[in-house]
């Protein structure tokens, strides 16, 4: 991964005295740092002004989190009809925006905020997941930081996943994901975790990834993090979302799935996901822009019901019906599912439909 | 500050006014005026000229360039003018760019074309032109919409006059990205199917995708690459075919294109018809798949006048439900 070096900080005052400020300011010394009132006046000069995505993220911002870090999965919040089968996920909003530069990254026309942002204020994020935990008793929660951000791209600046881990550890009714194409692993080796703490990779084959991940971590070097991460007893999890379609997908893909469970015991693995590449149109035209040799909106994408474009059905199906295959020889057990399908692809790849909570149930089970 | 034009209007022989020095001027040169044309041949210049002196027998335009032309057109000799004695130019362009704004409405390209003189010209930074000029024109203030009419102003001469009709300028823009060779097919192809935006914008994405696509797999960008990507589809044949009307022509080509850029999709759209039409189903009843296979439903209509139709109908539709091709219609929606 190359690291994230911004050329101008700004911090809200109000976080100033935060843990997360000061490891941030410790390890970017010289960079200049002003301090801030309200990030207000950014939005609005990034509106004005419309600053290019590159140059956007050199600005990082150390702001207080105003609203809620803790949500459901924007999946869930679907209008009902449009929504596919969804997992009961949460997510925390601890940064949002990624300095690495995935090609189909939809954060590229989905963020109205365009800088680097880490809210520091964790404090009242734990709270907030305490208040959430003990409202609830009879829940359990499945939670991953990896929404708007990477959970771990940043963390050997802000020491985030420390707090966060130890957190979980101490849970009787949660769990988090640590969801990331880095190798940024180095804060979590040692750490007290109870096994409350998944630590999971996007996944894609060296030639995606070389193509269209770029300043990621390499596929070895994600490969070898999640090995250290199993030695240290974190279960894993892998992402192969998106699957992308070309002409040696196939050979890819099943040498992919192969060299996972060859260096990762099953056992370890507590879960897979597939997803298909989608884009709104919008993010096509951005992507066509920013990354003109990309061939990822070249592919036989159509509008699906719920405005996102993806691989025809019977093509992404076919995709799913392979990979999920490729799996089960190598772990009949492992649990697999789907992120933004709906009911008729799962019934004909997974042959059932479970609802929201079963779903989730079961992954749950897949940790606990 | 402003400074009105106090001095008594001056008749000044055509040919001292120098119309090529265009510092002031708003309108484009290429710009259509029969309609000024027609107004000054029969009531005159209504309104002077405004002009600055030049030298001891010269002058230029400062506002009325459009007049002059029209003066031009029609031959006449003598032209009234006010002669400005402000030196200060910015002020003088600035009068000059609400002069236009009180009379007509700006077309895009003259409004890119003053942003692009003010930043070049008059080296105007982006905040004074967005705070000062891109409200003055009506234009939303921010460096997305500057940059897109900088862009439109940097345009080859070619792409803009296609601006004033029929090319659509989110078009254009994409389109300056190709050779000139390749503007022009796609310019003639416009011209020859006389196609409104939708279609434009529909003809455009399709070729566009299908020339990224081959230049990634080694082609050369160019005018024959379209050209040969046009034979391939077959939309060369169908342009031929006089037995076709335009908008028929026109659908044919985009089926060609669309079998190009989706082939997959497109076997199994052909796939799904053909099973369709081989359960002859009657005028009286509608299948009505899912977009794209996206679903795993298919909608049925059907009309009747009476009882005895309803069930003719019902009774079809009972026949269909027995065949393979419906089971197979069916899998190629759920199962793909």
């Amino acid at each position: 991964m190359k690291p994230y070096q911004p050329e101008q900080i700004f911090v809200e005052r109000s976080i100033e005295g935060s843990p997360i400020t000061k490891n941030v300011l410790d390890r970017l010394p010289g960079v200049p740092t002003r301090s801030i009132d309200s990030t207000e006046f950014l939005l609005e000069e990034s509106q004005r002004w419309n600053p290019t995505i590159p140059r956007s993220k050199q600005s990082l911002i150390l702001a207080h989190h105003k609203g809620k870090f803790f949500k459901p999965c924007p999946g869930s919040r679907a209008k009902e009809g449009l929504k596919g089968v969804c997992c009961n996920y949460f997510v925390i909003n601890y940064a949002s925006n990624c300095h690495m530069e995935c090609s189909y990254c939809y954060l590229q026309s989905y963020l109205n905020f365009p800088y680097m942002t880490i809210y520091a204020n964790q404090v009242d994020l734990i709270t907030e997941l305490k208040t959430a935990f003990a409202g609830s008793p009879h829940d359990f929660f499945r939670i991953g930081t990896g929404e708007l951000a990477d959970s771990l791209a940043l963390d050997w600046l802000t020491g985030y996943s420390t707090v966060l881990v130890e957190f979980f550890a101490r849970q009787t009714n949660a769990v988090l994901e640590l969801k990331t194409k880095s190798n940024c692993v180095e804060n979590l080796l040692g750490l007290e975790h109870g096994g409350k703490t998944v630590v999971s990779w996007s996944m894609n084959p060296r030639y995606v990834q070389e193509k269209e991940e770029h300043k990621t971590s390499s596929i070895s070097q994600r490969l070898q993090a999640a090995t250290e991460c199993a030695e240290q007893g974190y279960p894993v999890g892998f992402h192969l979302d998106p699957l992308i379609f070309y002409p040696a997908w196939e050979t890819d893909y099943r040498d992919l799935i192969e060299e996972i469970f060859r260096r990762i015991p099953a056992s370890s693995i507590a879960w897979i996901s597939v997803g298909s590449l989608r884009m709104t149109s919008s993010l096509k035209d951005t992507i066509r822009r920013r990354f003109p040799s990309s061939f990822l909106p070249l592919g036989e994408l159509v509008p699906s019901p719920d405005g996102k474009m993806r691989y025809f059905k019977p093509l992404r199906m076919g995709m799913y019906r392979q990979v999920l295959r490729w799996i089960r020889e190598k772990s009949p057990t492992t649990q697999v599912y789907a992120c933004m399908e709906g009911p008729g692809v799962w019934k004909e790849v997974f042959q059932s439909v479970p609802t929201e909570a079963e779903l989730g149930e079961e992954l749950i089970q897949c940790v606990v | 500050m402003f400074e009105l034009p106090c001095d008594a209007v001056k008749m000044i022989p055509f040919e001292r006014i120098h119309s090529e020095d265009r510092l002031f001027a708003v309108s484009l040169p290429w710009s259509p005026i029969d309609h000024l044309n027609r107004s000054v041949g029969k009531a005159g210049i209504l309104s002077p000229l405004h002009v600055q002196k030049t030298g001891s027998d010269s002058f230029r335009i400062v506002i009325g360039f459009r007049r002059y032309l029209s003066c031009r057109t029609l031959g006449v000799e003598n032209i009234p003018c006010f002669v400005r004695e402000q030196k200060d130019e910015l002020a003088l362009f600035v009068e000059a760019i609400e002069d236009n704004l009180s009379t007509r409405e700006l077309h895009l390209l003259e409004k890119a074309h003053v942003l692009l003189k003010l930043r070049h010209v008059f080296k105007l930074n982006d905040q004074a032109l967005m705070e000062d000029f891109l409200p003055l024109l009506e234009i939303r203030a921010d460096r997305f919409h500057l940059e897109r009419y900088l862009g439109l102003a940097r345009l080859s001469e070619s792409l803009q006059r296609s601006l004033l009709d029929p090319l659509e300028p989110d078009i254009a823009l994409k389109l300056s990205k190709w050779k000139d060779q390749e503007q022009d097919f796609f310019l003639g192809m416009i011209s020859r199917f006389q196609l409104g935006k939708n279609k434009q914008k529909q003809l455009f994405t399709l070729l566009d995708e299908l020339r990224a696509l081959s230049m990634q797999a080694g082609s050369i960008p160019g005018a024959e690459n379209l050209e040969r990507i046009w034979h391939e589809c077959g939309a060369a044949d169908v342009e031929r075919d006089l037995n076709l009307s335009p908008s028929e022509r026109f659908s044919r080509v985009v089926e060609g294109l669309r079998r190009l850029r989706f082939p997959r999709l497109t076997e199994y759209e052909h796939r799904y018809e053909d099973l369709k039409a081989a359960l002859k189903i009657p005028p009286q009843i509608h299948f009505q798949g899912p977009p794209y296979f996206e679903g795993n439903r298919i909608d049925v209509r059907f009309s009747f006048a009476d009882p005895g139709e309803m069930l003719e109908r019902a009774q079809k539709l009972e026949d269909m439900a027995q065949t393979d091709e419906l089971k197979e219609m069916l899998d190629l929606i759920n199962k793909g």
